[in-house]
């Protein structure tokens, strides 16, 4: 192989086609909403899983002010 | 200047449906309703938001396994007309996407079930995942015709999945759960595999009617069934659920025997195979009834303290 063969030359763009670009475009979007939903979830679970006991240390620490 | 004039780009087509499409809905669906059985027939409560993120997280996971399976499969897929539209053989998703959807799955999966459910579920999903896309999809599959025998045991797991996910152990109660969907796969897959041999051979894959020949595959269907009928009353036998759907579990399983004894004792002499596709319809219905009813017994003992039906005329 030459070098430089397969490279594209600067100033050259792959341009995509509406379809390519309409699938990409839901591609993000799916990616995007299943990150949000994760991060909402690990969010959620936290205050789940420590929001009890933390709520009983801060009632016990009142009680004994 | 655009290098679409030189030559042809190979940017992707895919749709999040085809991605959808690679983790085998139909089959996950099955996962979650086993899987939440496993749950609600557990002693003791799960939060039902932590309950909420394990069925998730054990429905993505199967979904993640069932990706690998299409990523390895893709040219077995290709040449079988129950397979040949899914998404890597109808160019829709390339291989290596396919396998690369898998893997994150996978581990998005087991963590999320480890980090913020229990690491014994975590470890079962994990093991599960393996099992099905390497122990069955990569090894049995192709090797030897009791590939679905023992990688039926990846279907089984949901439940004790479920369970694990309340009580952060595997116990002999979900062993049972285990061994229900374990028995019935057999009998259940064989009686697609009967009308649908000619697509396995085609394929090179040895399914039982293929390799051991359709008499075998009939004796053995028949001796599944035979275990699955007692089997089906198990839970009862436990101890956790009552008389009453143990009864009705029990009258499922001897109807799937009956079903199965006619498959075995017509053998085939109907061309057109009804008495297979009866089976086959009637496996599905089956499994789906017998978790239904012991989801149903679960809710009414937790809401009422009784199983259903419990203490009416002398049960």
């Amino acid at each position: 192989m030459e070098a430089g063969e397969g490279k594209i030359e600067a100033g050259v763009t792959i341009e995509l086609t509406e379809a390519q670009r309409r699938a990409r475009r839901m591609r993000n979007l799916a990616i995007g909403g299943c990150l949000l939903g994760l991060v909402a979830i690990f969010y959620v679970a936290t205050i789940v899983k420590i929001g009890p006991s933390m709520m009983r240390a801060s009632q016990m620490q009142g009680q004994s002010q | 200047m655009s290098v679409n004039d030189h030559m042809e780009n190979d940017i992707s087509l895919a749709m999040p449906g085809d991605y959808f499409a690679l983790m085998k809905p139909r089959v996950m669906r099955l996962v979650v309703f086993t899987a939440m059985a496993g749950m609600l027939l557990a002693p003791g409560a799960i939060d039902p938001f932590l309950g909420i993120i394990a069925v998730l997280a054990i429905a993505i996971g199967a979904g993640a396994s069932g990706a690998l399976n299409m990523w390895y499969d893709a040219d077995i897929d290709a040449v079988m007309s129950r397979t040949a539209n899914r998404p890597i053989p109808a160019g829709n998703v390339t291989a290596n996407q396919a396998l690369n959807f898998g893997m994150i799955m996978s581990v998005l999966s087991v963590m999320t079930l480890g980090l913020l459910v229990n690491w014994v579920a975590g470890a079962i999903l994990a093991f599960t995942i393996f099992f099905y896309a390497v122990i069955y999809t990569m090894w049995l599959k192709r090797s030897t015709p009791q590939n679905i025998v023992i990688g039926g045991a990846a279907g089984a797991f949901p439940p004790v999945l479920g369970w694990a996910c309340v009580t952060g152990s595997v116990s002999i109660e979900s062993i049972a759960l285990f061994a229900i969907i374990f028995i019935w796969t057999p009998p259940h897959f064989w009686a697609l595999a009967l009308w649908k041999m000619r697509d396995y051979d085609d394929a090179h894959v040895p399914m039982m009617p293929n390799a051991a020949g359709e008499k075998s595959t009939r004796a053995q269907m028949l001796f599944y069934a035979v275990l699955l009928a007692p089997l089906s009353a198990s839970p009862y036998l436990l101890g956790f659920s009552g008389a009453f759907v143990g009864a009705l579990s029990l009258a499922l399983g001897v109807m799937f025997l009956w079903f199965t004894y006619r498959v075995w004792a017509i053998a085939g002499v109907d061309e057109k195979l009804t008495a297979e596709k009866k089976l086959f319809g009637f496996s599905i219905l089956y499994l789906f009834a017998i978790f239904a009813l012991l989801m149903i017994d679960a809710i009414t003992f937790r809401w009422s303290g009784n199983y259903l039906l419990n203490g009416f005329g002398g049960w």
